[in-house]
């Protein structure tokens, strides 16, 4: 997978923000994807398979 | 005086024996009921020519007689393949090259390259075998006539490790695994397919043979079993499928495998032809079923729905194309009646036709409208069975909405291996 870029999202309760670490918004292979933070979705496997190899990082939510 | 009759006391024992009788003298109704009893006839003494038809009734064979050992009676087995006859096409026509590995049009079938030209992958319902309503196309579009050693084009299928469970991998009772399938190209050769056990790193090759070109051909493979390496019983990737269509030297210089390892990469994919040295070469699949055995069965037709059930385990979408035109709006739409403060988040629960298989990746395609939305989202909660889809960072008015206004709008959740 060509991961060009990686941004947590945040999960909100009406306005309020429930997490700012609730998935991560990726462009994989040109799409932009919305990513669960769970260890079986193949997308997120990547995302820490890249961090951990020190090539992507994670930004912090808007 | 003639003697003209005997009774059987004037008969010593014994002295009737068989060659004295003639044969057919001793007829059926000379026989009293019952003189025949099962212990004057030898063993073997009665063939299966001797029984007419229809001579064996029901009631003449006792209870638990006709046990399993003596029945040929065998059924087709479970298929282990989802989607095996490519009926089910969810996701957008894929036309890629270079080092890429993506799902084409047919669900859950992906399409891996490197540096074998430009392929797409395509479901097709006009150039199929009798029987069947739908194959799966791999056409090489760009070809490459002169492939780098390490290139390579195949179609992968992956199982849950949990639904190869049954081939008891890594017991002493492990069991064969069957291949079949339906396959057709323009180009005629060898051809390669590869199971791989992705819990140990254990793969074996095997060859199969297209002789006629631009005919479909019936083919059927069996793997051995593997006494060695039990595969992970869990939704993870516990197994793939593969067929080649293209490859370079690294990979196909070695012989086909006859047992499970962990050999060189030269067997990964012996004497394969090579689909791209020509654009438009055409490699079409279609009825393939893998299950537990030691000779294939025939491949039952699931129906449809059956297999879209499946698929949507793996993937599923909202379409534009999917309703009518409402004055461009295509059948999907979200809306707020009011935004009073901006930065709001609604969000509307969304359940999943199936249980997904991980808790799915989300993404939306297309030009869909807008007005005071913020982003379309999941905004709320995200499970293995729903999630909340709607509006993150609306703005203050008297409402917001999403809405597919184009038939190639699409809303999908993705959960493949």
């Amino acid at each position: 997978m060509n991961i060009t870029s990686a941004k947590w999202e945040k999960v909100y309760a009406g306005d309020a923000v429930l997490s700012d670490q609730a998935g991560v918004e990726a462009v994989i292979d040109g799409e932009k994807l919305s990513v669960p933070v769970h260890a079986d979705n193949r997308h997120y496997a990547e995302i820490l398979k890249q961090v951990d190899a020190g090539t992507l990082t994670i930004e912090d939510a808007d | 005086m003639a003697i003209t009759k005997l009774n059987s006391l004037a008969i010593p024992a014994d002295t009737v024996v068989a060659a004295d009788i003639a044969d057919g003298s001793i007829t059926a109704a000379k026989l009293a009921d019952d003189a025949v009893t099962s212990a004057k006839i030898a063993d073997d003494a009665v063939v299966a020519a001797a029984i007419a038809d229809n001579a064996v009734v029901t009631a003449a064979i006792a209870d638990d007689a006709v046990t399993t050992a003596k029945t040929t009676v065998t059924g087709a087995n479970p298929n282990l393949v989802i989607n095996g006859s490519m009926q089910v096409a969810q996701k957008p026509t894929l036309s890629h090259s270079g080092t890429n590995s993506a799902y084409g049009e047919v669900d859950r079938w992906m399409s891996e390259l490197r540096n074998v030209g430009t392929y797409s992958v395509t479901k097709s319902t006009s150039v199929v075998p009798e029987g069947f309503s739908s194959s799966l196309e791999v056409k090489c579009t760009t070809a490459d006539a002169s492939l780098d050693a390490n290139s390579y084009g195949h179609l992968t299928y992956k199982f849950e490790g949990r639904d190869v469970q049954v081939f008891k991998k890594g017991t002493s009772n492990a069991i064969a695994f069957a291949l079949s399938f339906w396959v057709r190209s323009s180009k005629t050769g060898t051809y390669a397919t590869r199971l791989r056990d992705n819990t140990n790193a254990r793969y074996i090759s095997k060859n199969y043979t297209i002789s006629s070109a631009d005919t479909w051909e019936y083919k059927t493979v069996i793997f051995p079993a593997d006494t060695t390496g039990a595969i992970a019983n869990s939704t993870a990737s516990g197994m793939s499928l593969y067929f080649w269509f293209s490859s370079g030297t690294d990979y196909t210089s070695g012989a086909a495998g006859t047992a499970w390892g962990t050999a060189a990469s030269s067997t990964l994919a012996p004497s394969q032809v090579n689909l791209s040295d020509t654009a438009n070469a055409t490699w079409y699949l279609t009825g393939v079923k893998l299950e537990a055995a030691a000779a294939c069965t025939a491949y039952e037709m699931p129906t449809y729905t059956e297999e879209l059930q499946k698929c949507q385990r793996y993937y599923w979408v909202i379409r534009g194309d999917d309703g009518p035109d409402y004055s461009n709006n295509y059948g999907f739409v979200i809306q707020w009646s009011s935004s009073r403060f901006s930065g709001w988040n609604p969000f509307f629960p969304v359940v999943y036709p199936q249980e997904m298989r991980a808790i799915p990746t989300f993404s939306v395609t297309g030009t869909l409208g807008s007005s005071n939305g913020g982003t379309l989202n999941c905004t709320g909660y995200r499970t293995r069975t729903q999630c909340g889809l709607g509006m993150t960072g609306t703005t203050a008015s008297s409402g917001a909405y999403w809405n597919m206004n184009s038939t190639d709008d699409r809303i999908q959740w993705d959960a493949e291996l």
